[in-house]
C-alpha cells in the first residue's frame, strides 16, 4: 500500500514528473552514449597500438623499454620467437626492429623512423597493408613502404630507388638500397611524413648482431584489455638472460596513463551532470513535499510515524529515479546502436591526433556499449535521485501534526 | 474509570514576547460511550484541548490520561503509536488522501497498524457500508461529494475500532441537510456500535444532538452540562 501510494503520488503532477524523468533520462542517455563512444575509441586505439607497436605480451632486451637505445637488441631472435610460438600456439608472434635513420632520394633526404617487420606475419596485424594508396605491402627483400607525404618530400614514386643510412652498434654508418614498392596514407601526419617499413631481414643487415630484433611481440587472438598474465612467456624464456617480458600496459605506459586520465575526466563530467540532475530532482521533490504539508499533517495525525513518512518520500523519489534510469537506457539504445553499426568517420580530423600513440588507426570511430557498466551507472543515477530526496524527507520528519495541518 | 481524565491542564503558547494562555487549568472526565461536544467561541481553547487529548499537542502542565495512559510521559513516537492504535480522527476539511480510493482511505490506518491485507480490506468495506457508502469503494475523493468524503473520513476513523473518535468541526463544511445526515450517522454509530465521540464544534445542529456540552471560555470550562435524553437518563 505504501508503495502504491508512493507510485500514485509520483504521477500526481504528471507534467512535472514527466519533465523530471526526461531530465534524468536524457542526462543518463548522454552519459551512456559518450561512455560507449569512449569505450569504442579506446578499444580501437588500444587494439591498434597493441597490434602495430607492441603486443599483448612483449619481449625486449633489458633496458630497451626505458632507453630505446637501438644497440639494446635481442640476439638470436628467431629462437625467442619459436619459444613464444610454442607457449602461445594461437597467437601471432612477430619480430620487429626499430631504427632511426636518413632516407635519401636523388632529390632530397629526410630523417625517418624505420620499422623492420616480417612482411607476412605483420600483415595479419597492421592496418597499413589495407591503407596503401599505391603499390603492394613489402613484396620482396629490397622493398620499402613509405608514407605518402614522405614520398612527396623525397619526390619518389613506385619503383624509384632510395638509400637508407643508419648507425647501429659500430662507428660506421651502414647504408642500404631499397625500392619504393608502396605508399600509405593513415591520416596521421607524423606517420605519413616520417614512417617507413622494410622487411626484417633487410633491416637486420644494417645491424652488426646475430639475428637481432628489438622486440618480439605476442598478439593474442581475442583482444583483451585487462591485466594480462605474462608468466607463460616468462616460463618459456626461462634461462635466457638480458631480456624483459612486459604486458601491453607496461610496454605502452603512456596509453594506459592517457586512458586513466581520460576516464578520470569522464568521472568528473559525470559527477557534475549528476549534481545538476540531483539539484533538479531535489527541487521537484521539495516542491511536491511543500505542497503536501497539510496532507502529511493528516498522515502524522492518524498515526503514521515520521520515519515512515520520510521513507515514503524517499520511495517516491526512488520510483522517479528508477523510471528515469529506464528511460535513459531506452533513449540510449538508438544512438548507441547507430554508432556501433555506422560509427562516425573522423577522416582528416585524425591528422593531428596522436592520442593513441603514432599508430595507424581506422578513421571510423565506432561505439562499444559496456552493458554492465551502463546498468551500474543507471543504478547510481537512481540512487543519486534518492540522495536528492534526503533533504526534503528530513524536512518532513520535523513536522508536527498540528503545525502541518495549519500550513497553507 | 473514565476513558479520558484531565487534571489542571494548562497550555501556553509563546508568540514573541507574549504568552498566550490557551488553556488555564482544565479538569474533565469523559466516560466510554460518550457523545460529547466542546463548544465555545474561536480562541476559547477547544481545538487545543482536542489536540492535546489526541496527543497531537503537548500540555505545558497538568495531566492527561487517555485510555489508561498518561500522555505527558510519552515520547512523540509513542504518541504516534497511541493515535494509530487507539484514536480516530475526523477533521473539518475531510483530509482524505487524494490518490487513494475510498476503500484504500478507509483501510489506511489498518495498513499502518500492520493488519493483514485480506482482513483489513474486509474491515474497510464493512466500515464503508456502516457509513452508507457501499458501492462507492473504488471512487477517489475528487469523485465524491463533500458529505460522502466526510463519511469516508468517519469510516477511516472507525475501521480500526478506536477507543474514541475525536472530531474537530466535522460538519462545518457541509450544508445543513448533509450535516443532519452525518450527525444521524455518528449518533447511530454511538448508540448501536458504542463508538465514543468527542467533538469540537460551533454547529447548533450537532450541539442539539449530543449528550453533553462542555463550554469553554478563555481557556477554562465555563459550563459542563448534560443535555437532551441524557438529562432524563441521568
Amino acid at each position: 500500500m505504501i508503495l502504491t501510494l508512493a507510485i500514485r503520488n509520483v504521477w500526481r503532477n504528471g507534467r512535472r514528473t514527466a519533465l523530471t524523468v526526461a531530465g534524468i533520462g536524457i542526462a543518463l542517455a548522454l552519459m551512456f552514449t559518450s561512455m560507449a563512444m569512449q569505450n569504442g575509441a579506446w578499444n580501437m586505439m588500444i587494439t591498434a597500438a597493441i597490434q602495430a607497436t607492441a603486443g599483448h605480451v612483449v619481449v625486449q632486451a633489458d633496458g630497451w623499454q626505458e632507453e630505446r637505445d637501438p644497440n639494446l637488441v635481442l640476439q638470436r631472435s628467431t629462437e625467442v620467437q619459436q619459444a613464444l610460438l610454442e607457449a602461445y600456439p594461437d597467437a601471432v608472434v612477430v619480430r620487429r626492429v626499430f631504427l632511426g635513420g636518413l632516407l635519401s632520394s636523388p632529390t632530397g633526404s629526410q630523417a625517418v623512423a624505420v620499422q623492420g617487420v616480417e612482411p607476412v606475419r605483420e600483415a595479419e596485424l597492421t592496418l597499413l597493408d589495407d591503407q596503401l594508396v599505391d603499390g603492394t605491402w613489402l613484396p620482396d627483400d629490397r622493398a620499402i613502404v613509405v608514407g605518402q607525404r614522405l614520398a612527396e618530400i623525397l619526390a619518389v614514386e613506385l619503383g624509384d630507388k632510395v638509400v637508407l643510412m643508419a648507425q647501429v652498434g659500430t662507428e660506421e654508418l651502414e647504408s642500404r638500397l631499397f625500392r619504393v614498392r608502396g605508399t600509405f596514407r593513415t591520416g596521421n601526419d607524423t606517420l605519413d611524413a616520417f614512417a617507413a617499413f622494410v622487411p626484417l631481414a633487410a633491416a637486420q643487415e644494417l645491424m652488426p648482431f646475430d639475428d637481432p630484433a628489438h622486440q618480439v611481440a605476442v598478439v593474442l587472438p581475442s583482444i583483451g584489455r585487462g591485466k594480462l598474465d605474462t608468466s607463460r612467456a616468462a616460463q618459456a624464456l626461462a634461462g635466457r638472460d638480458g631480456l624483459e617480458v612486459l604486458s601491453w600496459s607496461e610496454a605502452l605506459p603512456m596509453l594506459e596513463e592517457q586512458q586513466r586520465v581520460d576516464t578520470q575526466m569522464n568521472v568528473y563530467i559525470f559527477v557534475l551532470m549528476g549534481l545538476i540532475v540531483a539539484i533538479g530532482v531535489t527541487n521537484t521533490v521539495l516542491m511536491s513535499v511543500m505542497e503536501r504539508i497539510r496532507e502529511f499533517g493528516v498522515l502524522l495525525s492518524i498515526g503514521m510515524r515520521p520515519r515512515m513518512l520520510a521513507g515514503m518520500i524517499v520511495l517516491e523519489t526512488l520510483v522517479l529515479g528508477s523510471v528515469g534510469a529506464v528511460v535513459g537506457l531506452l533513449l540510449s539504445i538508438w544512438p548507441i546502436g547507430y554508432l556501433t553499426t555506422h560509427g562516425i568517420d573522423y577522416g582528416d580530423l585524425m591528422a593531428n591526433n596522436s592520442a593513441g600513440g603514432n599508430v595507424p588507426i581506422d578513421s571510423v570511430l565506432r561505439a562499444h556499449a559496456d552493458v554492465p557498466q551502463m546498468l551500474q551507472l543507471a543504478v547510481v543515477g537512481a540512487l543519486v535521485a534518492v540522495l536528492a530526496a534526503l533533504y526534503p524527507a528530513r524536512k518532513a520528519t520535523r513536522l508536527t501534526p498540528v503545525e502541518a495541518m495549519h500550513h497553507h | 474509570m473514565a476513558l479520558v481524565t484531565i487534571r489542571d491542564l494548562k497550555r501556553e503558547y509563546h508568540q514573541g514576547d507574549f504568552v498566550v494562555q490557551a488553556l488555564r487549568g482544565v479538569d474533565l472526565d469523559l466516560e466510554a460511550g460518550s457523545f460529547a461536544a466542546l463548544m465555545g467561541p474561536s480562541g476559547s481553547g477547544k481545538s487545543t484541548l482536542l489536540n492535546i487529548i489526541g496527543g497531537l499537542d503537548e500540555p505545558t502542565s497538568g495531566s492527561v490520561v487517555v485510555d489508561g495512559r498518561d500522555l505527558a510521559t510519552m515520547t512523540p513516537s509513542e504518541r504516534a503509536d497511541m493515535r494509530r492504535m487507539r484514536l480516530g480522527f475526523v477533521f473539518q476539511a475531510y483530509n482524505l488522501i487524494p490518490v487513494l480510493t475510498a476503500v484504500e482511505n478507509a483501510e489506511f490506518v489498518l495498513v499502518l497498524q500492520g493488519v493483514p491485507p485480506a482482513e483489513r480490506r474486509a474491515r474497510a468495506r464493512e466500515a464503508l457500508a456502516e457509513v452508507g457508502l457501499a458501492g462507492l469503494e473504488d471512487r477517489r475523493p475528487n469523485q465524491l461529494s463533500g458529505g460522502q468524503q466526510q463519511r469516508v473520513a468517519i469510516a477511516r476513523a472507525i475501521a480500526p475500532r478506536p477507543a474514541i473518535v475525536l472530531a474537530d468541526e466535522p460538519t462545518a463544511n457541509l450544508d445543513s441537510t448533509t450535516s443532519h445526515e452525518l450527525i444521524d450517522l455518528m449518533r447511530s454509530l454511538n448508540r448501536d456500535a458504542g463508538v465514543t465521540f468527542l467533538f469540537a464544534t460551533h454547529d447548533q445542529n450537532l450541539l442539539d444532538r449530543v449528550d453533553r456540552v462542555v463550554r469553554l471560555v478563555d481557556g477554562h470550562i465555563e459550563e459542563d452540562r448534560l443535555v437532551g435524553d441524557a438529562v432524563a437518563e441521568h
